[in-house]
């Protein structure tokens, strides 16, 4: 428990995020970087009783930043900020859920996707260093996924091991990862 | 007990750019303050539709209790359709479950009131002679329908289908509304053919427009993550 003289109450923190949003709607930058600093950490401990086996907090906070970035002029300063925060939430969340669903659940990049990094031959060589080059512009946590399934071959349980994350979490960063490769190695979506 | 997850990189960049790519934004109006605007097109819209000349027997119908009744509900109903659409379109006020229910019990109450407390087979069958009425429904909540559907688009509206419905449903009630106080026939066929059919036509048009228009505020193309 925390002592209630330096740590602000829920209602203040509200007000100061109101004040903050109002801010940001006139195109405060400074006032939106803290809101958003705030907000990330306060989005996750809300998130974190509502993931499910499989989805990502760090890829559902961002989500949930994203909806508000892009629902932001539809917030009255007047009112309290939570409700409207907590809409938003609800809804990134329901709909990152809905795009998983429809994502294929198969790997993107196939088996054969990455072998070419570990083979390193001379045919090779270049795709090697521009996926090399590509793996490093990746989140770690993709990359580690990425790296530890394709490059140092090891099954998605020894993996999710190795990084102390579920299988399941594994495969959904793994499968954003492939998703990004494919994205920065010039094969789209 | 593990100890919170920190932010990542991931997420610093996205607040990064998320900051980078701000822009003063127009806080979008209340929902009170656009249903003012919407009532005052509406009203515009029932001054011209009037203008064109209301029903001979008005004033006479006006003093028919049932009638002020069926009237006074599709407005109410119209209104309370519009605010909900509006409300439906900023995060936190959308209308609950509750509030959905009841207006939609009300809309099936003035409907089922109208066929219970007008005369049926009077005027026979009316399939040519009323399309002119569905014509004229469908101009007067046509502003009215449009206007609605722009400003709930302009907001975020947490359930898109919803949202749809609503915007449909509050001009084509009101449009109903004044198409009784213009047209002279109160034959059951005829008002359930060509007065309610084009409400409740335009209210399934609404949700689809409302799944695709409603939705596109998710999908403003952001920064890079």
């Amino acid at each position: 428990m925390t002592s209630e003289h330096d740590t602000p109450t829920r209602s203040d923190a509200g007000d100061q995020r109101a004040r903050w949003m109002a801010l940001a709607q006139q195109g405060d930058q400074a006032a939106y970087a803290q809101l958003l600093e705030d907000l990330d950490r306060y989005v996750r401990r809300v998130l974190r009783g509502q993931m499910r086996p499989g989805e990502d907090l760090d890829d559902a906070s961002q989500e949930v930043l994203l909806t508000m970035h892009r629902a932001m002029r539809t917030y009255d300063a007047s009112r309290p900020f939570e409700p409207w925060f907590h809409a938003l939430v609800r809804h990134a969340l329901a709909s990152m859920r809905r795009r998983r669903r429809r994502e294929p659940a198969t790997d993107p990049m196939g088996d054969e996707g990455l072998a070419v990094v570990g083979s390193r031959d001379s045919g090779t060589a270049d795709i090697a260093r521009a996926v090399d080059a590509a793996l490093e512009r990746l989140p770690p946590a993709q990359r580690d996924a990425v790296r530890l399934l394709k490059l140092d071959g090891l099954s998605v349980d020894e993996a999710a091991e190795r990084i102390g994350i579920s299988p399941g979490n594994l495969r959904v960063r793994a499968h954003r990862g492939y998703q990004a490769l494919r994205r920065l190695l010039g094969f789209g979506e | 007990m593990t100890a919170p997850r920190h932010p990542t990189d991931a997420a610093e960049t996205l607040r990064a750019r998320l900051v980078r790519d701000l822009r003063p934004a127009r806080p979008y109006w209340t929902p009170r303050t656009r249903l003012l605007v919407w009532l005052a097109i509406q009203a515009v819209v029932l001054l011209g539709a009037m203008t064109k000349g209301p029903r001979a027997d008005l004033a006479a119908q006006m003093r028919q209790w049932p009638f002020v009744l069926e009237v006074a509900g599709l407005v109410g109903l119209g209104v309370a359709g519009a605010l909900l659409a509006l409300r439906s379109a900023v995060p936190g006020r959308q209308p609950d479950r509750s509030a959905i229910v009841t207006l939609v019990a009300g809309a099936v109450g003035a409907f089922v009131l109208g066929l219970v407390v007008l005369p049926w087979g009077t005027v026979g069958w009316p399939l040519l002679s009323g399309s002119n009425c569905a014509r004229r429904t469908l101009m007067i909540a046509a502003v009215p329908w449009i206007t609605l559907v722009v400003a709930v688009a302009r907001g975020a509206a947490i359930d898109p289908v919803v949202a749809g419905v609503l915007s449909g449903l509050g001009p084509m009630a009101t449009a109903a509304a004044i198409m009784r106080l213009m047209c002279p026939v109160d034959e059951g066929l005829h008002v359930l053919l060509w007065h309610d059919a084009p409400v409740v036509l335009v209210v399934m048009l609404s949700l689809a427009v409302g799944a695709v228009v409603h939705t596109r505020w998710a999908r403003r193309p952001a920064p890079d993550r």
